[in-house]
């Protein structure tokens, strides 16, 4: 492939194995979480206040609640496997 | 379904609600879910075609840490989503037996209430434009007011206006039998 024998200069030497550490990712993961907290309590105080108990805001909140479960543990799994 | 925070009279009940038509919120769904699979795509991409941009100097696995970073964009891309359909399906009428309550949720901390008493409506006009509005039955409504202030309250892309339009009129033909010239009988 022609897109192959562009001579593209690598990273390596960088020295991104300071930045990129298990315990940065924890801590990135650990910022991240308190953000999207406080920004889902933002959301359900709509969600219970305006919402009017509809079954929209209902399936709105077990969708949204367990998704991100789910992406928070796989976040959790790919520090893991780091 | 539970109404309290509307405060609605006694014997008030909920007709009908206006929302926008789907298809607009499907339309930002889809850009959303463009936006998340560009980065996934475009690391394919490269990872294939030129590696040499991807190799970093990294000590742990590379993909495990790419499917971290991608994970948190996508989190933040789905509380976004939901920040979106949040304001969608806030943004609502409730026509009930006396008024429409028009809640205006322009932005996520930015709600105006309304309320616009069958008496007052002077008009209800429809624009349905385009070949999807009319296949898809949505579009422009506009109840025009003969309020002081003639404040108008217009919803684009709604879902069914005609039969929107019927409902305001049916409601406003019943209150004007049921309270006949107000002032005449209070005089």
């Amino acid at each position: 492939m022609i897109l192959q024998e562009i001579a593209i200069p690598s990273f390596v030497g960088v020295g991104l194995s300071a930045i990129f550490s298990s315990t940065t990712l924890v801590v990135i993961l650990g910022v991240f979480f308190v953000s999207y907290f406080i920004g889902s309590c933002f959301l359900m105080y709509h969600w219970v206040s305006y919402g009017m108990g509809s079954a929209g805001i209902l399936l709105a909140e077990i969708v949204f609640v367990l998704v991100s479960i789910v992406l928070f543990v796989t976040a959790g799994l790919a520090i893991s496997y780091f | 379904m539970s109404y309290d925070a509307l405060h609605l009279e006694l014997g008030e009940n909920v007709i009908l609600e206006v929302r926008k038509h789907w298809f607009v919120f499907v339309g930002q769904g889809f850009v959303s879910l463009f936006v998340a699979i560009v980065p996934l795509i475009l690391f394919l991409i490269i990872r294939s075609y030129v590696p040499n941009l991807v190799e970093f100097d990294i000590p742990g696995n590379e993909t495990a840490l790419f499917l971290f970073l991608y994970t948190l964009w996508i989190l933040f891309l789905w509380i976004l989503f939901f920040v979106n359909w949040t304001k969608y399906y806030l943004d609502v009428w409730y026509v009930t037996e006396k008024r429409i309550i028009a809640i205006e949720q322009k932005r996520i901390f930015d709600r105006e209430v309304s309320n616009l008493r069958f008496d007052k409506i002077q008009d209800v006009t429809l624009d349905v434009h385009g070949f999807l509005p009319t296949l898809l039955n949505f579009g422009n409504i506009k109840v025009q007011t003969a309020s002081e202030d003639s404040k108008n309250f217009h919803m684009n892309t709604v879902r069914h206006p005609e039969r929107i339009r019927r409902v305001i009129f049916s409601q406003q033909n019943k209150n004007s039998h049921d309270f006949p010239n107000k002032e005449e009988s209070s005089a």
